[in-house]
């Protein structure tokens, strides 16, 4: 069986170097540039980052934004839908988005020597599936991780269907299935993207209960959308409801589905040129594995909690102010059966991503971490910072390939045992998206 | 054990098809390319006054597509005119009003441009002094306000114009702004070799 595994590896890998390298015609670029013949960054400040086109795009069911002019009526989807272009599979199916990076990482921890790292992987390959039903207002989206940090392990990350109404203006939505809690939501402050290799602490580090933001539960999931004018303001609210996970994000394949409830809730305020501002609440109550102080492992039921808001600023069309603040307070039990008490965090992050042109920009950002438990357990406030800055550049004029070098350092004590640790990383990385 | 091994041919038969499908659209892809127009622009022959509008041009338009999608299409100036405030009027574009008038003058020069390295269609004279004037005149945008043949702006046809005034009469007229009148001047660097021109192809114009 792990032979045959290996062979699948080895031979997807084959597949992939042909796609990868084979010389491609001038027009190699995802399905949805593919199928209106834009480019990336008709969507993408730069890829993955979306902008407010990239937004609305996603919120109108995958239906282009049309122009809101003030003179004239804002078209129902309907009428986008009759518009759209013939409908083909590669209209509609994206090969490969795949990033190759090298990483040199020095992490030291109170106690222990320190280690240094370095590897070269495939940090990610995702095939993506997604689209419309031809003449409806029908969507599908699917996202199939093929590898993930070096690690293939074959998953199929989103699959949901749904429908979009209304017009332009004034637009509404409902999917259900597999989806993650925060990609392609939110204001850009608020996006699980970045230009930097990694998200903002808040919404990358695990909580002492083991819940990640980063997550893709099963549920159904409604927004809707409010544009003026040329999208001088856009107001959108969406609500999930999901069911599904463990704390950490896996899925629950064990017998313990008792206790796997979300409630998300997001705002979003985008103001032109690309600036604006998101609410995040989040409710979960999930099964959460623990291990108490002698070794042994028990299950409880952590209430989860997070609140955010996030907000940017565009200035000039060039420099971009990011900010966001979190804040959690999870349920927390040392022993099973034992004293309910809780894990409180507030994380805040301020960045400035500078274009300097098209397809170029550096990257600053600074985030910090307030970690507590409290009760009898207790190690009192622990704090964490990370300071990264990075540069990143796209390598064709449609934007399809980027490059990325950044360097971050991080210090901290962990929230549970006050230990202290660093984590120096420089990671390079291009990724492909075909 | 047994439901994970379930699960690795379920992952496995996912994977086989997924490439295979993809292998398909990525091949099927290969043959089913956008054909581009070949626009060619030369910015080093363009005059000074175009320049900066050429590169505004550039800067604004290419950010959702190529210039070529942009440039394809042979759009008389009051089309452009809306074409470009549509493009105003999309999510995620980054330009005003100022800029669109700036993006307008070099698609209207780069309109006239192509239209006069094109063989000539209509009924004037094929005189070279004609043609110019007659791109000059899409160029300066009088067609937003002047119509010719039922062409154009609504502030007054232009038809017979050439009978109706002469030579002197039309130097006159487009060289010496009159009083109160909404009719803008030329601008200051018009040649008088231009202004030849424009009388040339105004001239021609006997119509009805
Ligand atoms: C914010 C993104 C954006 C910017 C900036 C932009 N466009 Fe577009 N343009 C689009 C999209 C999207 C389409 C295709 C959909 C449509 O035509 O409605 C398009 C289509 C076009 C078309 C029609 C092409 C065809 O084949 O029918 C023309 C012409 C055009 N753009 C010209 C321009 C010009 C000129 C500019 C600069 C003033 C510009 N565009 C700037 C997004 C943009
Ligand atoms: C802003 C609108 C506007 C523009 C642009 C404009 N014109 Fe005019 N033009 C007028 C108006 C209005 C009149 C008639 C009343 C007046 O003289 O003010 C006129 C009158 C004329 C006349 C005299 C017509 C007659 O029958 O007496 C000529 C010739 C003329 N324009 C040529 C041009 C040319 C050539 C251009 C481009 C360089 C141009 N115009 C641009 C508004 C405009």
């Amino acid at each position: 069986m792990k032979s045959t595994m290996r062979f699948l590896n080895g031979f997807m890998f084959v597949i992939a170097c042909i796609f990868l390298f084979s010389p491609v015609p001038a027009k190699a670029v995802p399905q949805f540039a593919r199928r209106y013949n834009l480019k990336c960054s008709a969507c993408h400040t730069i890829a993955p980052v979306l902008n407010e086109q990239g937004y609305m795009f996603k919120r109108l069911g995958f239906h282009l934004p049309p122009a809101l002019e003030k003179t004239l009526a804002a078209p129902s989807l309907l009428q986008l839908v009759e518009k759209e272009p013939q409908w083909s599979l590669t209209n509609n199916a994206a090969l490969a988005v795949a990033d190759f990076s090298f990483s040199a990482e020095r992490v030291t921890q109170d106690g222990t020597t320190p280690s240094s790292t370095s590897a070269f992987q495939v940090a990610a390959w995702n095939a993506y599936f997604g689209g419309w039903i031809p003449y409806t207002n029908f969507f599908y989206y699917s996202e199939f991780d093929i590898t993930t940090g070096g690690v293939t392990n074959p998953q199929l990350m989103n699959a949901n269907f749904g429908y979009a109404g209304g017009n332009a203006k004034s637009s509404w939505y409902v999917d259900g299935g597999r989806e993650h809690l925060q990609v392609a939501e939110g204001t850009r402050a608020a996006e699980v993207y970045s230009l930097l290799p990694s998200s903002p602490l808040l919404y990358e580090t695990t909580s002492p209960t083991t819940f990640v933001f980063d997550q893709s539960p099963v549920g159904i999931d409604a927004g809707y959308t409010w544009a003026s004018s040329n999208y001088k303001h856009v107001f959108a609210a969406t609500a999930k409801v999901t069911n599904g996970d463990n704390v950490d994000g896996s899925e629950i394949l064990g017998p313990s589905a008792r206790n796997s409830k979300d409630v998300w809730l997001d705002v979003d305020y985008w103001y032109a040129p690309e600036s604006g501002v998101t609410f995040v609440d989040y409710y979960g109550k999930k099964d959460n594995l623990q291990t108490d102080p002698l070794g042994n492992q028990f299950t409880f039921s952590p209430h989860i909690r997070r609140q955010g808001v996030f907000a940017n600023y565009k200035l000039l069309s060039k420099v971009d102010l990011l900010g966001g603040y979190m804040h959690s307070d999870d349920d927390w039990q040392v022993v099973q059966g034992g004293v309910l008490s809780s894990f409180i965090a507030n994380n805040y992050y301020g960045a400035v991503d500078y274009y300097i042109v098209q397809g170029l920009a550096v990257s600053g950002r600074f985030d910090r971490l307030n970690q507590k438990i409290t009760g009898p357990s207790s190690v009192g406030l622990q704090n964490t910072h990370d300071w990264t800055v990075g540069v990143s550049k796209t390598f064709t004029p449609s934007g399809n390939v980027v490059g990325r070098l950044a360097y971050s350092d991080l210090a901290g004590r962990d929230p549970v045992t006050a230990v202290g640790n660093t984590d120096k990383q420089f990671q390079a990385d291009v990724a492909f998206n075909f | 054990m047994k439901q994970q091994y379930g699960l690795r041919i379920i992952r496995m038969i996912a994977l086989a098809g997924l490439v295979g499908f993809m292998g398909a659209a990525y091949t099927y892809g290969q043959f089913s390319q956008d054909k581009k127009a070949d626009v060619e622009i030369n910015s080093k022959a363009m005059p000074k006054d175009i320049q900066p509008a050429y590169h505004e041009f550039m800067e604004k338009c290419s950010e959702c597509h190529e210039v070529e999608s942009s440039l394809k299409l042979n759009m008389e100036s009051s089309q452009w005119q809306s074409e470009v405030k549509r493009m105003e009027a999309m999510a995620s574009s980054q330009f005003n009003d100022d800029q669109a008038k700036s993006i307008l003058k070099f698609l209207n020069y780069d309109e006239a441009l192509r239209a006069f390295k094109q063989k000539p269609t209509s009924d004037v004279t094929s005189s070279d002094s004609v043609m110019i004037g007659r791109q000059l005149y899409s160029a300066q945008g009088c067609d937003a306000c002047h119509s010719i043949e039922g062409k154009g702006g609504s502030m007054g046809s232009l038809d017979g114009v050439g009978t109706r005034l002469s030579h002197e009469q039309l130097v006159h007229r487009l060289v010496v702004p009159s009083a109160g009148s909404v009719m803008p001047a030329l601008p200051a660097d018009t040649s008088e070799v231009q202004i030849g021109n424009l009388v040339d192809y105004l001239l021609t114009l006997k119509g009805h």
